[in-house]
């Protein structure tokens, strides 16, 4: 998975998987000291994603919660999109196209 | 690359259907699955074939170790490995790869390495859970414990089969699969129905070593 930070939101792209749980926990925590009320996750380039990731999408809804602010999900797309939609994440989250 | 083909082609020399994999990239270890191998084994873990303990089933079986199943790409090479050998469909392809993906992460974390489910229960957790899984891949004794994939396949069916060396676990004694509700307070624990979901077949076999996805061609 790679990741890049933009103007309080992330571009998200590759495939992420529970190895990646070291880097997406930096780049969350990095998203956490910015105030701004609501943190977009640009999906648009990501290829893949497993049952880890998405239970890490879910510890990062959480700790976006707990700081009062929202994570919206854009434009998932191919294997992430349908893989949202086997899990029913697309009821848990704000997920823009 | 030039010494991992000169590896590849020298060890193999004793038959054209086993290869050995020297653990060091995902393009070597596609290298080494090509046909018309049916058997692929990580450098090391010669010894587990030659005591018989690790059967081949099937038409593609593929023999590593916990700590490069852990760091490379292992289950989107087989499938690719199997894709050289016999025709999968796209949707199909997507699929199979993601199923094997979640059955290979859940016989390494879960079986291997022996993480608990409950480790990833919040966002602070998983850096205590990062510095866990290094300190036990650095253990020789758990970053040689194996993993294996075999494929099998006719004109009607697939199989992919992952054994991993855990201790095992009984289906019945795993959480039910969560209601939607529930979806969202739970940060793991959805494999086995993403598995159910996107395989025409699953079976937990040998008290939950090993688990058999079955795809319709």
């Amino acid at each position: 998975m790679e990741f890049r930070l933009d103007n309080g939101g992330v571009q998200i792209s590759g495939e992420f998987t529970f190895t990646d749980h070291a880097s997406f926990k930096t780049m969350i925590d990095s998203l956490l000291k910015d105030g701004s009320p609501s943190v977009t996750m640009d999906l648009g380039q990501l290829q893949f994603i497993d049952s880890a990731g998405l239970g890490m999408l879910l510890l990062a809804r959480d700790a976006f919660g707990k700081a009062d602010r929202k994570l919206v999900l854009r434009a998932p797309s191919g294997q992430v999109k349908r893989m949202f939609g086997l899990t029913k994440f697309d009821t848990l989250f704000s997920v823009e196209d | 690359m030039e010494a991992g083909v000169a590896q590849l082609r020298t060890r193999s020399f004793e038959s054209p259907r086993l290869a050995y994999w020297d653990g060091v990239s995902p393009n070597s270890l596609s290298l080494a699955l090509s046909p018309p191998v049916i058997q692929c084994v990580e450098n090391g873990l010669e010894g587990r074939l030659k005591a018989r303990r690790e059967r081949a089933i099937g038409q593609l079986s593929l023999l590593v170790s916990t700590r490069s199943a852990y760091r490379h790409p292992i289950g989107r090479r087989f499938v690719e490995a199997i894709e050289r050998r016999t025709a999968i469909s796209g949707g199909l392809h997507e699929r199979i790869d993601t199923a094997v993906q979640e059955a290979l992460m859940n016989g390494l974390l879960h079986g291997n390495l022996n993480v608990d489910a409950n480790a990833r229960r919040s966002l602070e957790s998983l850096g205590e859970l990062h510095r866990s899984i290094a300190s036990e891949l650095d253990r020789l004794e758990t970053a040689r414990c194996m993993i294996q994939l075999d494929a099998l396949w006719s004109r009607k069916m697939l199989y992919v089969i992952v054994r991993d060396n855990g201790d095992g676990y009984q289906r019945d004694q795993l959480p039910v699969s969560p209601t939607p509700d529930e979806h969202s307070s739970r940060s793991s624990g959805r494999g086995l129905s993403i598995l159910g979901a996107v395989c025409d077949r699953v079976a937990v076999i040998e008290g939950g070593k090993t688990i058999k996805l079955g795809f319709r061609l």
